[in-house]
């Protein structure tokens, strides 16, 4: 077992590969950290607890909020387990090799899982066994029963986020499951959030009547009562028997059932397309090929078919929008300069950095382009307007259509949002440093104090749209800050830029 | 080392190139001076310093020392008048996965500036060649290696470079596609262009190359044509008996 070929012993290779992309090079600092805060926690759940004896029979007389909270952070493990799954599956390229030594494919594949599940089992884990251990001190064994369901729901959330990325892999094949699931992870993660706004939106005689209706219902209900099974984890986290049996049963039953039940298909059907080039796309008529001259033009469009081409860019934007819409709907009722246009502002400066990024940093080829015949600085500024454009273009038509209405909050968009996108761009061109486009998602750990500087350009440039809103006595220090993030992006680029603009 | 015979225009002139990591010294004080119209291959053990002088000359790396002229033009001074007439091919091109080869090759000549026309022209000839016109309109990502290799060997030769520098231009094509290669290679020599190479096999240098190099600790330490390596590393000349391996071995072996 513990053998090297045994599960024991694949396990803890797995573990470590997961320990080490979680803390890289800093994981004894991070696990010093994360032991004294855990220290504190229980020191919190020690003073907290001597009054559960009130409060935890109500929990399990009204367990709808703590259900409710328990179901929402389900959804967060699934989202997470999505994005572990397909790192698993599909990022770490190590499944050619383990399938290809003499390990049962089953236990590969349920080990893999039972990392999945370990990982999603660490931050209820680091939240809840606190209060388990508190409670036996205090007179509640009952809680240590936290143990059984923190592991039952690891176990479900892996099993869920597995068995929905495995589908996806089934309908889409590889390469766009990978950005199908991340836009599935992010949106499981901001519905909840999205749901809890929408009272917020509502105008509030619709809202209070709804309460109202909610509070009457809500006791007498089968549905949201405490009899429910939907809230059994609350009731088996708090120590009854059928409810913890029903939980562990079920989390550790639906893990099972999902590992053998899509081992086979995964190796069998899934594997396949890892592997698989992409079909060709339509033939033209096969005559001369009719070219573009110009660097000015082959640059630009170069860019911005490799961007359009690119689905983790496309997707990664969409989350950006995605993650705007709570932003936006708390701006629905408030002034457009307090939310809206900052918003806006913070969308299309993020936009822009996003694409400069791409452009001037993530040059697939930059051998050739070192080599050619034109100065690299040209090239750098090309490369920057590639990724400025489209966002321009994109801002223009929604500053004309405000213009219509207000037209102060319409110049506000323009100016800010066109500064934070040229800011954006140019603090990429000042930084240059080698990068590949599959780190767009973590540019900013990578990038170094550029990437800092780059926020800070953007907050300021959001920070003077809210000023410009009607606080203009703070609008000198918005732009003060902006000065600062471009004087400090140029001064710390000085190294970057003379080495590669020579 | 003996006098450097060159043409009235040399294609490539390097003169005391020098290049250190760190307390490494990859090139030391290098020389070496090709006439125009010439097949060269430069030979060497790993590490060497092969690619660190090829990388060099194309200006992706800058030396510590000494200057490299492309045609007469200095690529510390005068870059861009020298890249435009040379192309670089490294050992393990990088290309753009999601751009078709033919899309690749119109970004290749809007780089150095050709005529649309006649790239659109040379596009599709040295596609055909190189048995890429099936697969003109696939996306890169999806290529093997040697196919990948054939495309970026198009880019390099699409604006028809006065000075073609190839590192390891075989490596991981098939025989079929290497005979290709070696053809287009002496056949564009024999037009009046300048090839310099490295390779490990050294059965290309010795059918293809007019002169080798052999390199070595960073320096050249033999030159010459086929017969004249062989005479200086003590056979006869035309005798046949020594193979360029037999002298490449003798002339590198380890103090």
């Amino acid at each position: 077992m513990n053998a090297p070929g045994g599960w024991l012993w694949l396990l803890r290779h797995e573990l470590r590969l997961s320990w080490r992309g979680v803390g890289g090079s800093h994981t004894g600092l991070i696990a010093f950290a994360g032991g004294l805060l855990w220290a504190g926690m229980h020191w919190g759940a020690w003073t907290v607890l001597p009054g559960g004896s009130k409060f935890l029979p109500l929990l399990r007389q009204m367990p709808v909020l703590a259900g409710g909270l328990y179901w929402l952070g389900v959804s967060l493990l699934v989202s997470q387990t999505i994005v572990h799954t397909v790192n698993a599956l599909i990022g770490r390229g190590d499944l050619d090799l383990l399938l290809s030594s003499p390990l049962s494919q089953r236990n590969i594949f349920l080990i893999r899982g039972l990392s999945i599940a370990l990982s999603a089992c660490l931050l209820p884990a680091f939240a809840l066994l606190p209060v388990a251990h508190a409670g036996l001190l205090r007179g509640f064994p009952g809680l240590l029963a936290i143990y059984p369901v923190v592991a039952a729901t690891g176990l479900g959330s892996a099993a869920a986020g597995m068995l929905l990325t495995i589908t996806l892999l089934r309908l889409l094949g590889a390469r766009r499951a990978r950005t199908a699931a991340q836009v599935l992870a992010a949106f499981i993660g901001v519905i909840f959030f999205l749901i809890m706004q929408v009272p917020n939106s509502l105008p509030a005689d619709t809202k209070q009547a709804l309460f109202a209706w909610v509070k009457t219902w809500l006791p007498h209900s089968g549905l949201l009562g405490p009899g429910n099974p939907l809230w059994w984890p609350v009731r088996a986290a708090l120590g009854e028997a059928l409810p913890l049996l029903a939980v562990a049963a079920a989390g550790a039953g639906g893990f099972w059932l999902v590992v053998s039940l899509t081992y086979r298909r995964f190796i069998t059907g899934t594997q396949e397309t890892l592997t698989a080039g992409r079909a060709a796309p339509a033939a033209d008529g096969g005559g001369r090929p009719v070219f573009r001259g110009g660097l000015l033009r082959v640059l630009l469009f170069k860019e911005w078919k490799l961007v359009a081409r690119d689905m983790q860019v496309i997707s990664q934007s969409l989350l950006q929008v995605l993650y705007l819409i709570p932003l936006l709907l708390m701006g629905y009722k408030s002034g457009p300069h307090q939310f809206l246009i900052p918003g806006l502002v913070m969308a299309t400066s993020m936009l822009a950095g996003n694409l400069a990024w791409l452009t001037v940093n993530a040059e697939d080829a930059p051998e050739l382009v070192a080599t050619a015949p034109v100065p690299v600085a040209r090239v750098l500024w090309i490369k920057a307007a590639a990724a400025a454009l489209p966002v321009l273009a994109a801002l223009l038509p929604l500053a004309a259509w405000w213009s219509v209405r207000d037209a102060r909050a319409a110049a506000a968009l323009l100016l800010c949002g066109a500064g934070g996108m040229a800011c954006a761009a140019v603090i990429q061109i000042w930084n240059p440093c080698a990068a590949n486009r599959r780190d767009l998602k973590n540019r900013y750990k990578q990038g170094g104090p550029a990437g800092y500087m780059e926020l800070l350009s953007t907050m300021a440039w959001a920070g003077t749209a809210v000023c410009l809103g009607g606080y203009l006595r703070w609008l000198p220090l918005a732009a003060a800050a902006v000065a600062a993030a471009v004087l400090a992006a140029w001064l710390l680029g000085r190294g970057a830029r003379a080495a590669v603009w020579g | 080392m003996a006098e450097i015979k060159t043409g009235p225009v040399s294609a490539l002139n390097i003169k005391g190139l020098a290049k250190s990591f760190g307390p490494k010294r990859a090139v030391d004080a290098l020389d070496l001076a090709i006439p125009a119209g010439e097949f060269h291959a430069l030979l060497g053990p790993n590490g060497a310093g092969k690619t660190t002088t090829l990388r060099m000359v194309a200006g992706l790396l800058r030396s510590d020392a000494g200057s490299v002229s492309i045609f007469g033009h200095d690529i510390a001074l005068n870059a861009t008048a020298a890249k435009q007439v040379t192309a670089f091919l490294p050992d393990d091109p990088l290309l753009y996965g999601k751009l078709t080869p033919l899309e690749y090759l119109e970004f290749v000549a809007g780089l150095w500036a050709m005529p649309a026309g006649a790239a659109g022209a040379r596009a599709r000839e040295l596609l055909e060649w190189l048995e890429l016109w099936g697969n003109r309109n696939e996306y890169a990502e999806g290529f093997s290696r040697g196919m990948r290799q054939k495309l970026a060997l198009a880019g390099a030769m699409i604006h028809e470079p006065k000075l073609l520098i190839l590192d390891e231009p075989l490596t991981g094509l098939d025989a079929r596609a290497a005979r290709s290669v070696k053809d287009m290679l002496a056949d564009y020599v024999g037009r009046g262009n300048t090839v310099v190479l490295t390779t490990h096999i050294l059965e290309i240098a010795e059918r293809l190359a007019e002169r080798i190099s052999i390199i070595f600790g960073g320096r050249i330490i033999a030159q010459g044509t086929l017969d004249e390596l062989r005479s200086r590393a003590g056979s006869a000349p035309g005798a046949g008996g020594a193979t360029l391996e037999d002298v490449f071995l003798q002339l590198t072996e380890p103090a």
